[in-house]
Protein backbone atom coordinates (compact mmCIF):
# COMPACT_ATOMS: atom_id res chain seq x y z
CA UNK A 1 0.00 0.00 0.00
CA UNK A 2 2.77 2.49 1.13
CA UNK A 3 5.89 1.91 -1.38
CA UNK A 4 5.43 -1.61 -2.60
CA UNK A 5 8.12 -1.83 -5.70
CA UNK A 6 5.89 -2.64 -8.07
CA UNK A 7 4.40 0.78 -7.58
CA UNK A 8 6.90 2.88 -7.41
CA UNK A 9 8.06 2.17 -11.38
CA UNK A 10 8.07 5.38 -13.20
CA UNK A 11 10.41 5.79 -16.04
CA UNK A 12 10.84 8.69 -15.24
CA UNK A 13 14.87 9.20 -13.76
CA UNK A 14 18.15 8.28 -16.05
CA UNK A 15 20.01 8.95 -12.85
CA UNK A 16 20.28 6.80 -9.12
CA UNK A 17 18.05 8.91 -7.10
CA UNK A 18 17.48 7.98 -3.26
CA UNK A 19 14.38 7.23 -1.45
CA UNK A 20 12.92 10.46 -0.65
CA UNK A 21 13.73 10.62 3.21
CA UNK A 22 11.22 11.27 5.63
CA UNK A 23 11.34 14.69 7.33
CA UNK A 24 13.58 15.26 9.77
CA UNK A 25 11.82 15.99 13.06
CA UNK A 26 8.79 17.45 11.94
CA UNK A 27 7.12 17.44 15.27
CA UNK A 28 8.95 17.93 18.10
CA UNK A 29 11.95 20.99 18.24
CA UNK A 30 15.04 18.97 18.30
CA UNK A 31 16.95 19.32 21.87
CA UNK A 32 19.75 21.31 22.78
CA UNK A 33 22.58 19.65 21.20
CA UNK A 34 25.60 18.87 23.82
CA UNK A 35 27.74 17.43 21.29
CA UNK A 36 27.88 16.85 17.65
CA UNK A 37 25.18 15.01 16.19
CA UNK A 38 26.91 11.59 14.75
CA UNK A 39 26.92 11.35 10.57
CA UNK A 40 24.61 8.77 9.69
CA UNK A 41 25.89 5.33 9.56
CA UNK A 42 25.97 3.76 6.25
CA UNK A 43 23.38 1.15 7.48
CA UNK A 44 21.00 4.01 7.70
CA UNK A 45 21.21 6.30 4.11
CA UNK A 46 18.26 6.38 2.78
CA UNK A 47 18.22 2.52 -0.03
CA UNK A 48 19.21 4.23 -3.63
CA UNK A 49 17.77 2.73 -6.47
CA UNK A 50 18.97 3.32 -10.07
CA UNK A 51 16.79 3.41 -13.48
CA UNK A 52 17.33 2.63 -16.98
CA UNK A 53 14.96 4.96 -19.29
CA UNK A 54 12.75 3.82 -21.85
CA UNK A 55 15.18 5.52 -24.48
CA UNK A 56 18.21 4.29 -23.34
CA UNK A 57 20.02 1.08 -24.52
CA UNK A 58 22.88 -0.29 -22.80
CA UNK A 59 25.66 -2.72 -24.91
CA UNK A 60 27.89 -4.53 -21.96
CA UNK A 61 27.75 -5.41 -18.34
CA UNK A 62 25.83 -3.67 -15.53
CA UNK A 63 26.97 -4.03 -11.49
CA UNK A 64 26.27 -2.02 -8.84
CA UNK A 65 25.86 -1.84 -5.21
CA UNK A 66 21.83 -0.53 -5.59
CA UNK A 67 18.62 -1.27 -6.49
CA UNK A 68 17.62 -1.42 -11.01
CA UNK A 69 14.54 -0.55 -12.32
CA UNK A 70 14.91 -0.98 -16.34
CA UNK A 71 13.27 0.45 -18.64
CA UNK A 72 15.09 0.79 -21.41
CA UNK A 73 17.44 -1.99 -23.68
CA UNK A 74 20.11 -3.65 -22.10
CA UNK A 75 21.84 -6.08 -23.70
CA UNK A 76 24.81 -8.01 -21.89
CA UNK A 77 25.16 -9.09 -18.06
CA UNK A 78 23.11 -7.26 -15.06
CA UNK A 79 24.95 -8.18 -12.10
CA UNK A 80 23.39 -6.88 -8.99
CA UNK A 81 23.05 -10.33 -7.43
CA UNK A 82 22.90 -8.30 -3.84
CA UNK A 83 20.03 -6.31 -4.87
CA UNK A 84 16.57 -5.76 -6.58
CA UNK A 85 16.50 -5.75 -10.07
CA UNK A 86 13.12 -5.18 -12.15
CA UNK A 87 12.31 -5.30 -15.64
CA UNK A 88 9.75 -2.54 -16.27
CA UNK A 89 6.98 -2.83 -18.72
CA UNK A 90 8.92 -1.24 -21.31
CA UNK A 91 12.13 -2.75 -20.74
CA UNK A 92 13.95 -5.68 -23.05
CA UNK A 93 16.66 -7.04 -22.15
CA UNK A 94 18.41 -9.81 -23.19
CA UNK A 95 20.90 -10.80 -20.54
CA UNK A 96 21.63 -12.94 -18.02
CA UNK A 97 20.18 -11.09 -14.82
CA UNK A 98 21.29 -11.58 -11.40
CA UNK A 99 19.82 -9.99 -8.48
CA UNK A 100 18.82 -11.01 -5.10
CA UNK A 101 14.65 -10.18 -6.14
CA UNK A 102 14.12 -9.60 -10.06
CA UNK A 103 10.89 -8.50 -11.11
CA UNK A 104 10.08 -8.73 -14.82
CA UNK A 105 7.59 -6.47 -16.16
CA UNK A 106 8.49 -6.23 -19.82
CA UNK A 107 10.63 -8.58 -22.07
CA UNK A 108 14.22 -10.94 -20.69
CA UNK A 109 15.93 -13.24 -22.89
CA UNK A 110 18.27 -14.76 -20.57
CA UNK A 111 18.37 -16.33 -17.51
CA UNK A 112 17.48 -14.93 -14.47
CA UNK A 113 19.34 -16.08 -11.61
CA UNK A 114 17.88 -14.75 -7.82
CA UNK A 115 19.12 -15.53 -4.09
CA UNK A 116 15.19 -15.09 -2.74
CA UNK A 117 13.14 -14.53 -5.56
CA UNK A 118 11.94 -13.92 -9.27
CA UNK A 119 8.58 -12.84 -10.25
CA UNK A 120 7.12 -12.81 -13.14
CA UNK A 121 4.43 -10.36 -13.60
CA UNK A 122 1.26 -10.49 -16.18
CA UNK A 123 2.63 -8.47 -18.69
CA UNK A 124 6.34 -10.18 -18.56
CA UNK A 125 7.68 -12.56 -20.93
CA UNK A 126 10.66 -14.32 -20.45
CA UNK A 127 12.61 -16.91 -22.79
CA UNK A 128 15.26 -18.39 -20.47
CA UNK A 129 15.64 -20.06 -17.47
CA UNK A 130 15.23 -19.57 -13.68
CA UNK A 131 17.07 -20.20 -10.51
CA UNK A 132 15.91 -19.13 -7.32
CA UNK A 133 14.44 -20.46 -4.13
CA UNK A 134 11.05 -19.22 -5.02
CA UNK A 135 9.46 -18.27 -7.98
CA UNK A 136 5.99 -16.77 -8.90
CA UNK A 137 4.23 -16.74 -12.28
CA UNK A 138 1.25 -14.45 -12.60
CA UNK A 139 -1.51 -15.45 -14.61
CA UNK A 140 -1.04 -14.14 -17.68
CA UNK A 141 2.99 -13.86 -18.51
CA UNK A 142 4.95 -15.86 -21.14
CA UNK A 143 7.57 -18.25 -20.51
CA UNK A 144 9.32 -20.64 -22.04
CA UNK A 145 12.59 -22.02 -20.63
CA UNK A 146 13.44 -24.35 -16.85
CA UNK A 147 12.43 -22.98 -13.10
CA UNK A 148 14.45 -24.60 -10.90
CA UNK A 149 13.19 -23.78 -7.74
CA UNK A 150 16.08 -26.50 -5.64
CA UNK A 151 17.57 -24.00 -3.04
CA UNK A 152 20.97 -25.44 -3.55
CA UNK A 153 20.56 -24.63 -7.08
CA UNK A 154 20.33 -20.97 -6.19
CA UNK A 155 23.69 -21.19 -4.23
CA UNK A 156 25.36 -23.55 -6.77
CA UNK A 157 24.46 -20.37 -9.65
CA UNK A 158 25.65 -18.16 -6.76
CA UNK A 159 28.92 -19.33 -6.37
CA UNK A 160 29.73 -20.09 -9.62
CA UNK A 161 28.52 -16.82 -10.59
CA UNK A 162 30.96 -15.33 -7.61
CA UNK A 163 33.46 -17.76 -9.28
CA UNK A 164 33.54 -16.51 -12.27
CA UNK A 165 33.15 -12.40 -11.13
CA UNK A 166 36.46 -12.95 -8.69
CA UNK A 167 39.13 -12.29 -11.78
CA UNK A 168 37.48 -9.14 -12.67
CA UNK A 169 37.56 -7.71 -8.91
CA UNK A 170 41.24 -8.74 -8.69
CA UNK A 171 42.47 -5.72 -10.78
CA UNK A 172 46.04 -3.78 -10.63
CA UNK A 173 45.98 -0.98 -8.30
CA UNK A 174 46.07 2.06 -10.52
CA UNK A 175 48.69 4.51 -10.25
CA UNK A 176 46.49 7.20 -11.00
CA UNK A 177 43.56 7.42 -8.97
CA UNK A 178 41.77 10.05 -11.57
CA UNK A 179 42.30 7.63 -14.65
CA UNK A 180 39.15 7.30 -16.33
CA UNK A 181 37.58 3.42 -16.51
CA UNK A 182 38.86 2.01 -19.71
CA UNK A 183 35.13 -0.09 -20.04
CA UNK A 184 34.46 0.54 -23.75
CA UNK A 185 31.32 -1.10 -23.68
CA UNK A 186 30.62 -1.39 -19.61
CA UNK A 187 28.09 1.01 -18.42
CA UNK A 188 28.31 0.49 -14.69
CA UNK A 189 25.79 2.13 -12.20
CA UNK A 190 26.98 3.82 -9.08
CA UNK B 1 -5.30 -31.42 -42.83
CA UNK B 2 -3.52 -30.76 -39.60
CA UNK B 3 -5.02 -30.62 -35.91
CA UNK B 4 -3.03 -27.32 -35.49
CA UNK B 5 -5.31 -24.45 -36.96
CA UNK B 6 -5.77 -21.53 -34.45
CA UNK B 7 -9.60 -21.57 -34.97
CA UNK B 8 -10.11 -25.43 -35.70
CA UNK B 9 -12.32 -26.99 -38.45
CA UNK B 10 -15.83 -25.94 -37.46
CA UNK B 11 -18.27 -28.23 -35.95
CA UNK B 12 -19.80 -30.65 -38.59
CA UNK B 13 -22.55 -32.45 -36.19
CA UNK B 14 -25.67 -32.26 -37.21
CA UNK B 15 -26.69 -32.12 -33.43
CA UNK B 16 -23.94 -29.87 -32.02
CA UNK B 17 -25.56 -28.27 -29.06
CA UNK B 18 -25.50 -30.99 -26.60
CA UNK B 19 -21.84 -31.99 -27.41
CA UNK B 20 -20.98 -28.11 -27.73
CA UNK B 21 -22.73 -27.81 -23.70
CA UNK B 22 -20.96 -30.87 -22.68
CA UNK B 23 -17.55 -29.41 -24.26
CA UNK B 24 -18.65 -26.08 -22.46
CA UNK B 25 -19.37 -27.43 -19.38
CA UNK B 26 -15.65 -29.71 -19.62
CA UNK B 27 -13.98 -26.58 -19.61
CA UNK B 28 -13.64 -23.83 -16.97
CA UNK B 29 -14.85 -26.19 -14.22
CA UNK B 30 -13.19 -27.75 -11.26
CA UNK B 31 -12.62 -31.61 -11.73
CA UNK B 32 -11.11 -34.12 -9.72
CA UNK B 33 -7.97 -35.53 -11.47
CA UNK B 34 -7.13 -39.37 -10.26
CA UNK B 35 -4.50 -39.13 -13.18
CA UNK B 36 -2.47 -36.57 -11.48
CA UNK B 37 -2.93 -38.22 -7.97
CA UNK B 38 -1.43 -41.14 -9.37
CA UNK B 39 1.22 -39.08 -11.46
CA UNK B 40 2.21 -37.68 -7.86
CA UNK B 41 2.14 -41.17 -5.68
CA UNK B 42 4.95 -41.55 -8.59
CA UNK B 43 7.03 -39.35 -7.34
CA UNK B 44 8.80 -39.37 -3.94
CA UNK B 45 8.79 -36.37 -2.33
CA UNK B 46 12.41 -36.45 -0.52
CA UNK B 47 14.00 -36.97 -4.05
CA UNK B 48 14.66 -34.35 -6.76
CA UNK B 49 12.66 -34.40 -9.35
CA UNK B 50 13.12 -32.89 -13.26
CA UNK B 51 9.57 -32.11 -14.56
CA UNK B 52 8.68 -31.23 -18.40
CA UNK B 53 5.59 -29.51 -18.91
CA UNK B 54 4.30 -29.65 -22.21
CA UNK B 55 1.57 -27.07 -21.24
CA UNK B 56 1.85 -23.48 -20.34
CA UNK B 57 3.29 -21.28 -17.77
CA UNK B 58 0.85 -21.12 -14.64
CA UNK B 59 1.85 -19.90 -11.68
CA UNK B 60 -0.34 -22.11 -9.56
CA UNK B 61 1.34 -25.61 -11.05
CA UNK B 62 4.58 -24.04 -10.16
CA UNK B 63 3.60 -22.83 -6.93
CA UNK B 64 2.05 -26.60 -6.01
CA UNK B 65 5.61 -28.02 -7.72
CA UNK B 66 7.16 -25.37 -5.48
CA UNK B 67 5.77 -26.48 -2.27
CA UNK B 68 5.66 -30.32 -2.14
CA UNK B 69 9.01 -31.46 -4.80
CA UNK B 70 12.52 -29.55 -4.91
CA UNK B 71 12.09 -29.78 -8.26
CA UNK B 72 13.37 -28.60 -11.97
CA UNK B 73 10.35 -27.50 -14.02
CA UNK B 74 11.02 -27.56 -17.94
CA UNK B 75 7.73 -25.25 -19.17
CA UNK B 76 7.55 -25.72 -22.62
CA UNK B 77 4.31 -24.03 -23.83
CA UNK B 78 4.23 -26.56 -26.76
CA UNK B 79 1.35 -25.50 -28.32
CA UNK B 80 1.49 -21.65 -28.71
CA UNK B 81 5.35 -22.46 -29.38
CA UNK B 82 4.07 -24.07 -32.40
CA UNK B 83 1.05 -22.25 -33.65
CA UNK B 84 2.92 -18.98 -32.87
CA UNK B 85 5.49 -19.83 -35.81
CA UNK B 86 2.63 -19.42 -37.89
CA UNK B 87 3.03 -22.91 -39.44
CA UNK B 88 -0.12 -23.99 -40.58
CA UNK B 89 -2.28 -26.65 -41.79
CA UNK B 90 -0.28 -27.92 -44.82
CA UNK B 91 2.58 -28.57 -42.38
CA UNK B 92 4.41 -32.11 -43.12
CA UNK B 93 6.03 -34.04 -40.50
CA UNK B 94 9.49 -33.66 -41.24
CA UNK B 95 8.66 -29.94 -40.63
CA UNK B 96 6.60 -30.88 -37.47
CA UNK B 97 9.56 -32.78 -36.39
CA UNK B 98 12.10 -29.90 -36.95
CA UNK B 99 9.93 -27.61 -35.25
CA UNK B 100 9.94 -30.12 -31.86
CA UNK B 101 13.42 -30.12 -31.91
CA UNK B 102 13.55 -26.30 -32.01
CA UNK B 103 10.93 -25.96 -29.65
CA UNK B 104 12.40 -28.78 -26.94
CA UNK B 105 15.65 -27.87 -27.50
CA UNK B 106 17.04 -30.00 -24.25
CA UNK B 107 20.08 -29.21 -23.18
CA UNK B 108 23.13 -31.74 -23.33
CA UNK B 109 22.55 -33.97 -19.91
CA UNK B 110 18.78 -32.54 -19.34
CA UNK B 111 16.97 -35.44 -18.80
CA UNK B 112 13.38 -35.60 -16.95
CA UNK B 113 11.61 -38.05 -14.66
CA UNK B 114 8.08 -36.74 -15.28
CA UNK B 115 6.22 -35.23 -18.02
CA UNK B 116 3.11 -33.08 -17.91
CA UNK B 117 1.62 -33.13 -21.91
CA UNK B 118 -2.39 -32.55 -20.18
CA UNK B 119 -4.25 -32.48 -23.62
CA UNK B 120 -1.87 -31.76 -26.21
CA UNK B 121 -2.22 -34.70 -27.87
CA UNK B 122 -5.44 -34.27 -28.56
CA UNK B 123 -4.24 -31.54 -30.70
CA UNK B 124 -1.69 -33.58 -32.98
CA UNK B 125 -2.40 -35.81 -35.78
CA UNK B 126 -1.27 -39.38 -34.67
CA UNK B 127 2.74 -39.11 -36.60
CA UNK B 128 3.13 -35.51 -34.75
CA UNK B 129 2.43 -37.59 -31.23
CA UNK B 130 5.00 -40.11 -32.97
CA UNK B 131 7.21 -37.37 -33.53
CA UNK B 132 7.02 -34.89 -30.26
CA UNK B 133 7.38 -38.05 -28.38
CA UNK B 134 9.90 -39.69 -29.98
CA UNK B 135 12.27 -36.15 -29.36
CA UNK B 136 10.70 -36.47 -25.71
CA UNK B 137 12.25 -39.64 -24.90
CA UNK B 138 15.54 -38.62 -25.86
CA UNK B 139 15.59 -36.97 -22.54
CA UNK B 140 13.88 -39.41 -20.30
CA UNK B 141 15.12 -41.50 -17.47
CA UNK B 142 13.98 -45.07 -17.50
CA UNK B 143 11.28 -44.79 -15.28
CA UNK B 144 10.10 -41.61 -16.43
CA UNK B 145 6.27 -40.94 -15.87
CA UNK B 146 4.38 -39.34 -18.50
CA UNK B 147 0.41 -37.84 -17.33
CA UNK B 148 -1.84 -37.23 -20.08
CA UNK B 149 -5.82 -36.56 -20.57
CA UNK B 150 -7.97 -37.43 -23.57
CA UNK B 151 -11.36 -36.23 -24.48
CA UNK B 152 -14.04 -38.42 -25.41
CA UNK B 153 -16.52 -35.94 -26.44
CA UNK B 154 -17.56 -34.75 -30.27
CA UNK B 155 -16.12 -31.94 -29.50
CA UNK B 156 -12.88 -30.28 -27.33
CA UNK B 157 -12.24 -26.70 -27.01
CA UNK B 158 -10.58 -25.29 -30.29
CA UNK B 159 -6.87 -24.65 -28.52
CA UNK B 160 -5.84 -26.85 -25.32
CA UNK B 161 -7.60 -26.06 -21.91
CA UNK B 162 -5.30 -24.81 -19.16
CA UNK B 163 -5.17 -27.10 -16.38
CA UNK B 164 -4.56 -25.50 -12.81
CA UNK B 165 -3.10 -27.63 -10.13
CA UNK B 166 -5.72 -26.77 -7.25
CA UNK B 167 -4.23 -29.87 -4.91
CA UNK B 168 -3.05 -32.96 -5.31
CA UNK B 169 -6.35 -34.79 -6.72
CA UNK B 170 -8.22 -31.47 -8.33
CA UNK B 171 -7.49 -29.40 -11.47
CA UNK B 172 -9.25 -26.14 -12.78
CA UNK B 173 -9.84 -26.76 -16.70
CA UNK B 174 -9.67 -23.58 -18.17
CA UNK B 175 -10.72 -22.52 -22.35
CA UNK B 176 -8.80 -19.70 -23.81
CA UNK B 177 -12.72 -19.37 -26.14
CA UNK B 178 -16.01 -20.74 -26.77
CA UNK B 179 -14.83 -22.11 -30.32
CA UNK B 180 -14.60 -25.44 -30.51
CA UNK B 181 -13.27 -28.42 -33.04
CA UNK B 182 -14.08 -31.86 -33.69
CA UNK B 183 -12.70 -34.29 -31.44
CA UNK B 184 -10.28 -37.05 -32.74
CA UNK B 185 -10.97 -39.33 -30.14
CA UNK B 186 -7.66 -41.31 -29.96
CA UNK B 187 -7.98 -45.05 -28.14
CA UNK B 188 -4.84 -46.26 -26.30
CA UNK B 189 -3.54 -48.10 -28.76
CA UNK B 190 -3.61 -45.43 -31.45
CA UNK B 191 -1.07 -44.07 -28.78
CA UNK B 192 0.90 -47.09 -27.72
CA UNK B 193 1.88 -47.05 -31.50
CA UNK B 194 2.98 -43.86 -31.57
CA UNK B 195 5.04 -43.91 -27.80
CA UNK B 196 6.87 -47.20 -28.31
CA UNK B 197 8.41 -47.97 -24.83
CA UNK B 198 5.84 -46.55 -22.98
CA UNK B 199 3.36 -48.77 -21.07
CA UNK B 200 0.40 -48.06 -18.81
CA UNK B 201 0.37 -47.53 -15.26
CA UNK B 202 -3.30 -45.92 -14.55
CA UNK B 203 -6.06 -45.09 -16.54
CA UNK B 204 -8.98 -43.16 -15.24
CA UNK B 205 -12.03 -42.66 -17.44
CA UNK B 206 -13.57 -39.14 -15.57
CA UNK B 207 -17.23 -38.16 -15.81
CA UNK B 208 -16.41 -34.91 -17.60
CA UNK B 209 -15.59 -37.25 -20.61
CA UNK B 210 -11.94 -37.15 -19.66
CA UNK B 211 -9.75 -39.98 -19.62
CA UNK B 212 -6.25 -39.68 -18.26
CA UNK B 213 -3.54 -41.84 -18.51
CA UNK B 214 -0.28 -42.34 -16.86
CA UNK B 215 2.19 -43.83 -18.12
CA UNK B 216 5.45 -45.27 -17.33
CA UNK B 217 8.98 -44.94 -20.12
CA UNK B 218 10.43 -48.34 -19.75
CA UNK B 219 12.66 -48.46 -22.45
CA UNK B 220 15.72 -46.85 -20.80
CA UNK B 221 18.36 -48.54 -22.38
CA UNK B 222 17.45 -47.09 -26.41
CA UNK B 223 16.55 -43.98 -24.72
CA UNK B 224 20.33 -43.79 -23.41
CA UNK B 225 21.88 -44.61 -26.80
CA UNK B 226 19.62 -42.05 -28.04
CA UNK B 227 19.78 -39.33 -26.12
CA UNK B 228 23.86 -39.07 -26.78
CA UNK B 229 24.29 -36.00 -24.93
CA UNK B 230 25.55 -36.77 -21.44
CA UNK B 231 27.05 -33.76 -19.53
CA UNK B 232 30.07 -32.49 -20.59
Amino acid sequence: MWKRPEDTNKPESLQPHPTPAPPPAAAPPPPPMTAAAPPPAASQQPKERASIGSSISILGDLSGDEDLVVYGRVDGKVDLAQHAVTIGKSGRVKADVFGKTISVEGEVHGNLYAGEQIVLRKSGSVHGNLTAPRVTLEDGCKFKGSIDMDPQSADRARAAHARASEPKAVSQPSAQPSAQPSAAAAARVQ
Amino acid sequence: MSWFSATGPKAGSARPARSEEKAAAAAATIHQSLGFKALLRGLRPEASHSLLDLGPALGANVEFFNSRLACRMRIADFYRSYAGRGLAADDDDAAFGAAVRDILAFSPGETFDAVLAWDLFDYLRRPQIGALMGHVTTALRPGALLFLSLCYGKQIPAAPLTFRIVDEQTLRYGAAGESQRPCPRYKLPDLERQMPGFAVEASFLLRNGMQEYVLVYQDGGSAAGASGGGPA
